[in-house]
């Protein structure tokens, strides 16, 4: 296997069960001390920051948390692919990869899929 | 029903939808959102927050399993995500613009077209060597996986990547105006205009559809329609299906696979159709 099927291949294994355990502590914690403490649902990794940095912990920060690292796991596999082509001298899948990235982020710019 | 009965069914139900989705190269959305809306009363809104965490959990439960034994082709599956997002933003700007109803009866068509075709060669195993495309030579989209059922290296070419790089452009576009997964006619790309293994075409759609899946991902959590309580045992159980997935689809045959995936192409391509005349379903 090439290093860019391993790294993104690691990247994918680690995220998503990372970003799921997150979301599965939240949620107990959540269930156990009774809900979240925020108001409203975090919507922003800004919000998620600010709230994780009171103690004790806020469960719907976590699983918050867990969506977002869930959900960047993807961009991230692809973007440690992009790093792998191009350490490999393989500046055509490298640059494909940079686009696709690039592509990402100004969809979120747009605000649609 | 009670809290736990409701988390353990959502559960037992996502595992079901993460196997089929590292088999079929599909998110799970096709099934999970009827079933969630249907039988547990989940609004819409909230199940189609739950699909979207559905699609990236599979996408990264299998397609880590599948890039690791060589099923699921990395450099075709990022030559062809520029398509795919491409359209996406695309579809996304000119929604509104474009009638829907005439993309989805055009892409219903050509669903029903595949599936006529996959029918006719359900019992191909391997599909016949086209011609030497230019695209795939110059970008190296071809790969090697071994066929633990055939008990032999299995080695593969992409052809009539043009056509294959179009079709993703219409699925990624139909993702932007529709709001809807495009995992099918990843596939269907892959497999009938490219003759990639259907077992490639899976997994490798495995991987693509959590890089346009992350995109609408973070429009949904802005807008606050995901619901840890929900997502979170659809994660769970779809994260586990998956893995479980990606076990059985080595032990299986392509027509295998093939017959598995006929329904769910003539399913779509029905709901795609009735979409375009103007009918939901469901």
């Amino acid at each position: 296997m090439r290093r860019a099927e391993r790294w993104a291949a690691r990247v994918l294994a680690v995220g998503g069960v990372a970003g799921v355990a997150l979301m599965v502590i939240g949620v107990a914690m959540s269930t156990v001390w009774g809900g979240h403490r925020t108001p409203a649902p975090l919507v922003s990794l800004r919000q998620i920051v600010r709230a994780l940095s009171h103690r004790p912990v806020d469960p719907g920060a976590l699983a918050a948390l867990g969506i977002v690292t869930l959900f960047l796991t993807p961009l991230v596999a692809v973007a440690g692919a992009g790093t792998a082509f191009y350490l490999e001298g393989d500046r055509r899948f490298a640059a494909i990869a940079a686009v696709i990235v690039a592509a990402l982020f100004l969809s979120f710019q747009l605000g649609h899929p | 029903v009670s809290a736990p009965v409701f988390v353990i069914a959502i559960l037992v139900t996502s595992v079901g939808a993460g196997v089929s989705g590292a088999l079929l190269g599909l998110g799970g959305g096709i099934l999970l959102v009827p079933i969630l809306t249907m039988f547990y009363g989940v609004s819409l809104r909230d199940a189609m927050g739950a699909s979207i965490v559905s699609v990236v959990a599979t996408s990264s439960g299998a397609a880590a399993a599948y890039l690791e034994s060589g099923l699921s082709n990395i450099r075709i599956a990022l030559f062809l995500a520029m398509a795919t997002v491409s359209g996406a933003i695309a579809g996304a700007a000119l929604a509104g613009v474009v009638p829907e109803r005439a993309l989805a009866l055009v892409l219903g068509g050509a669903l029903l077209y595949a599936s006529l075709v996959t029918l006719r060669h359900i019992g191909l195993e391997a599909a016949p060597d086209g011609r030497a495309d230019v695209l795939a030579t110059r970008f190296g989209l071809e790969g090697v996986y071994h066929d633990t059922v055939l008990a032999r290296d299995v080695r593969y070419r992409a052809t009539r990547v043009r056509l294959g790089v179009t079709a993703m452009f219409g699925a990624g576009m139909l993702s932007g105006l529709l709001g809807i997964g495009s995992g099918v006619f990843k596939v269907v790309a892959m497999d009938h205009c490219m003759r990639l293994p259907m077992k490639v075409s899976t997994a490798t759609s495995n991987f693509m559809i959590g890089i346009t899946a992350s995109a609408s991902a973070a429009i949904y959590f802005q807008r606050g329609d995901i619901r840890p309580v929900l997502a979170c045992p659809v994660a769970l159980g779809v994260l586990a299906g998956a893995y479980a997935g990606t076990r059985i689809l080595s032990r299986l045959r392509n027509t295998t696979v093939r017959k598995i995936f006929l329904p769910v192409l003539v399913y779509l391509a029905a709901a795609m159709l009735l979409r375009g005349f103007g009918i939901r379903w469901p």
